[in-house]
């Protein structure tokens, strides 16, 4: 278990490290940090309440196997955004060498590491439904289930913990500056203050403050 | 290779067929109190044994007590992260609702010829502030982790905000489990009059609670 950790740690830095070089140095060493701490808050927040819905599930889980389980989830989406990596990293280095010092291809590159995200995370999702049917005996439907009420509790307290993580790459116009190592509750450019927030935003997609992005320093 | 050796090559992806459930014994009841824990098996676990228990009148009175010492003790941690001064309300919530309603369940259901004692009852309606209590207790981290990250601003999306649907989630699992209780108990006699009793108490049920979150502050 603690070598299924310690993999899985690394290969969240790897995959930070390469996401914050599309902005710079500062980011993407600072990244080798956060990613994982991301991961680790997630699954320490969530970890009574992924046992707790294991049990209603009817799944016959001790906590720490609810814990090997979801860590599994963990485990599995970093293995595999690790492998993606050196293709984020080589992407990352291209927008920066090419970017316009505004907003460069921020959009693009965020809307291609969110898609990657969701590919990793659904692949590691079925792939551990499949084990908990095999291996605790549960059945499929109930597997199913359980795994994406897990899936739906990471979310929302990932996204927050990544929300108050920020920034893990920013827009090309504040490179140069150095943000703290977390922006918190800062509003974002819109002016959402958390991550639940921002989802609305992304769905309402009001339009940008009149001064953006001449003081451009709140990111995403 | 003929179709035969084929399908029996095949990964086998069964589950044993489920052994007819046991009920639990008065000594299982009430080995909870001394092992907390063992409170989540009664509780959240095993509703096909709870119904057994119903249908055989077996330790329900021990069931009944302990499902109403879940309710309030496992609910505390809940209101201790909205405010010190608030560690009381998660329980008067859940339970102070049941309690209200509870007389009205029994004497309706006895009305209409539903041959059920006061145990069967108090066992089936503290299954929705049980489980939701131990649900709360599972969210109480998730809620501390979003109320430090969240600001203490009240923004668009608070963090009040998602404890309303935390504390909803949680009631929606008492329910279903009050009904896989129900459903999975068989020879619970006049077992539909029961049903239709328990739908029209659950309006009764939901417009107690929704008052009881209004007096407790805890919605809007």
């Amino acid at each position: 278990m603690i070598r299924s950790a310690a993999l899985t740690l690394v290969c969240a830095a790897l995959y930070g490290f390469a996401l914050g070089s599309a902005h710079s140095e500062l980011y993407a060493v600072r990244n080798l940090l956060k990613f994982p701490l991301l991961l680790a808050t997630t699954g320490s927040v969530c970890a009574l309440s992924w046992w707790i819905v294991a049990r209603l599930v009817g799944a016959p889980l001790s906590f720490v196997d609810a814990q090997r389980a979801a860590g599994m989830l963990f485990k599995d989406a970093s293995a595999l955004l690790a492998s993606l990596a050196p293709v984020v990293f080589f992407t990352a280095r291209c927008l920066r060498a090419t970017d316009d010092g505004q907003l460069g291809g921020y959009d693009a590159f965020l809307a291609g590491n969110l898609a990657a995200v969701a590919l990793c995370g659904t692949l590691a999702l079925l792939h551990q439904a499949r084990e908990l049917f095999l291996t605790a005996r549960i059945s499929p439907a109930r597997a199913r289930a359980l795994v994406a009420s897990w899936l739906v509790l990471t979310l929302a307290v990932g996204g927050q913990a990544a929300f108050f993580m920020r920034p893990f790459f920013g827009f090309p116009a504040t490179r140069g500056a150095r943000p703290p190592l977390f922006l918190g509750a800062e509003p974002d450019v819109r002016g959402a203050t958390n991550f639940f927030e921002a989802v609305a935003q992304t769905l309402e997609r009001p339009a940008l403050p009149q001064k953006w992005p001449e003081t451009p320093r709140r990111e995403r | 290779m003929s179709e035969s050796e084929v399908s029996s090559a095949a990964p086998q992806l069964s589950i044993p067929r489920p052994q007819p459930a046991a009920p639990f014994a008065a000594a299982d009841v009430e080995s909870a109190w001394l092992r907390p824990l063992r409170v989540f098996e009664l509780v959240l676990s095993a509703p096909e044994r709870v119904a057994v228990n119903l249908e055989r009148s077996i330790a329900l009175g021990a069931l009944a007590l302990v499902f109403l010492a879940a309710a309030a003790v496992f609910a505390l941690p809940y209101g201790l992260v909205l405010g010190l001064d608030a560690w009381w309300r998660i329980a008067a919530l859940y339970l102070g609702s049941t309690l209200i309603c509870l007389p009205s369940l029994y004497v309706f259901a006895s009305y209409v010829g539903v041959r059920v004692g006061p145990a069967h009852i108090a066992v089936l309606a503290l299954t929705i502030p049980a489980v939701a209590a131990l649900f709360s207790f599972g969210f109480a981290p998730i809620l501390g982790f979003l109320r430090a990250t969240m600001g203490a601003a009240e923004g668009e999306i608070s963090w009040r905000a998602i404890s309303q649907v935390l504390l909803a989630v949680a009631l929606v699992a008492g329910v279903v489990q009050l009904w896989r209780c129900l459903l999975a108990s068989r020879s619970v006699s006049q077992r539909g009059l029961l049903v239709a009793v328990l739908v029209v108490w659950h309006g009764v049920f939901a417009h107690v609670l929704l008052r009881m979150a209004e007096v407790l502050a805890l919605r809007g």
